[in-house]
């Protein structure tokens, strides 16, 4: 095994620029991929299922309640840790508003407004994410 | 160096970069840009394993960090496969960059934490089933780039100064 050099050089350049410029390619790729010009929703899903859909064009608050919610082939156990709220503004944002987690990671997030961009709540198995309506 | 010296410096390398996971976790909030954006400062300790001794011991000391981190904080749900998913794809980069290119640790870092961060939104990506998370790539591979490569800089200048052989 070689030694682990500490001295920067050319070949760390080319290795960071190809990384660098592969991301940018991805991400105006993403941009063409994930635009949409029909009509937009915010669908919400638990462990994967799709579990509501709230048009994007009023601002309103949707709650989803504890109990309502539960693991896949379990009667007894819980999706979510508490009730979560989640806020539809009128520009056409989303956000969770509140919930419960150890690191309130998806509601630090704050407003998203772009398609495809997900809110991801993991200790919630939650993902909420605008979409192209029947998209 | 024999065999106890050995054991006892990597074991105290695992309990830094646990502590290290356990304070970046604890202590340092970053903006949340994106899910899962986070400074890394456990991957520094892989990094010196790798300086001083080979794959084998960045490898068993990056898989007991992640084990270790489970059993101490998170437990072994969808956090820990997510964990492991970022372990496993950067630390098989690392070894192959470090083994077929000339990247320095500088070049190594930044592709530890880019590939990091692309493992574990696989794994997030099989668990929601979601191609989403494509879109979370860039923006946490910058973040991850720029983070790697500030890593390599401080750990380089601790390597120069570390007297131990």
């Amino acid at each position: 095994m070689k030694n682990l050099s500490l001295q920067r050089n050319s070949s760390d350049i080319t290795w960071i620029s190809v990384l660098i410029v592969l991301m940018t390619a991805l991400l105006v790729l993403n941009r063409f991929i994930f635009d949409s010009s029909g009509i937009r929703v915010v669908n919400i899903y638990i462990y994967g299922e799709l579990v509501e859909t709230v048009s994007l064009d009023e601002a309103t608050t949707i709650t989803l309640y504890q109990n309502e919610y539960y693991k896949p082939g379990s009667s007894t156990e819980f999706a979510l840790l508490d009730d979560v709220v989640i806020e539809i503004n009128d520009q056409q944002q989303v956000r969770v508003e509140s919930e419960e987690s150890p690191r309130h990671i998806c509601s630090l997030q704050g407003w998203i407004g772009t398609t495809g961009m997900p809110i991801i709540c993991l200790p919630n198995n939650l993902m909420v994410v605008i979409e192209e309506e029947n998209g | 160096m024999n065999q106890t010296q050995k054991m006892v410096r990597l074991a105290f390398f695992l309990a830094l970069s646990v502590l290290l996971h356990y304070i970046e976790d604890a202590f340092i909030q970053l903006p949340a840009v994106a899910p899962g954006v986070k400074l890394g400062l456990a991957n520094a300790v892989g990094l010196i394993a790798l300086y001083f001794y080979t794959d084998k011991e960045f490898w068993s000391i990056g898989f007991l960090r992640v084990v270790l981190v489970a059993l101490l904080r998170m437990g072994f749900g969808s956090g820990f496969l997510i964990s492991l998913g970022g372990w496993l794809l950067s630390s098989l980069m690392v070894s192959l960059f470090h083994r077929y290119s000339k990247v320095s640790i500088f070049g190594l870092s930044v592709i530890s934490a880019f590939f990091h961060g692309m493992g574990q939104l696989t794994v997030v990506a099989f668990l929601y089933q979601s191609i989403y998370m494509v879109n979370y790539l860039p923006i946490l591979s910058y973040f991850g780039m720029v983070s790697g490569y500030l890593l390599a800089m401080v750990t380089s200048e601790a390597l120069k100064r570390l007297r131990i052989h």
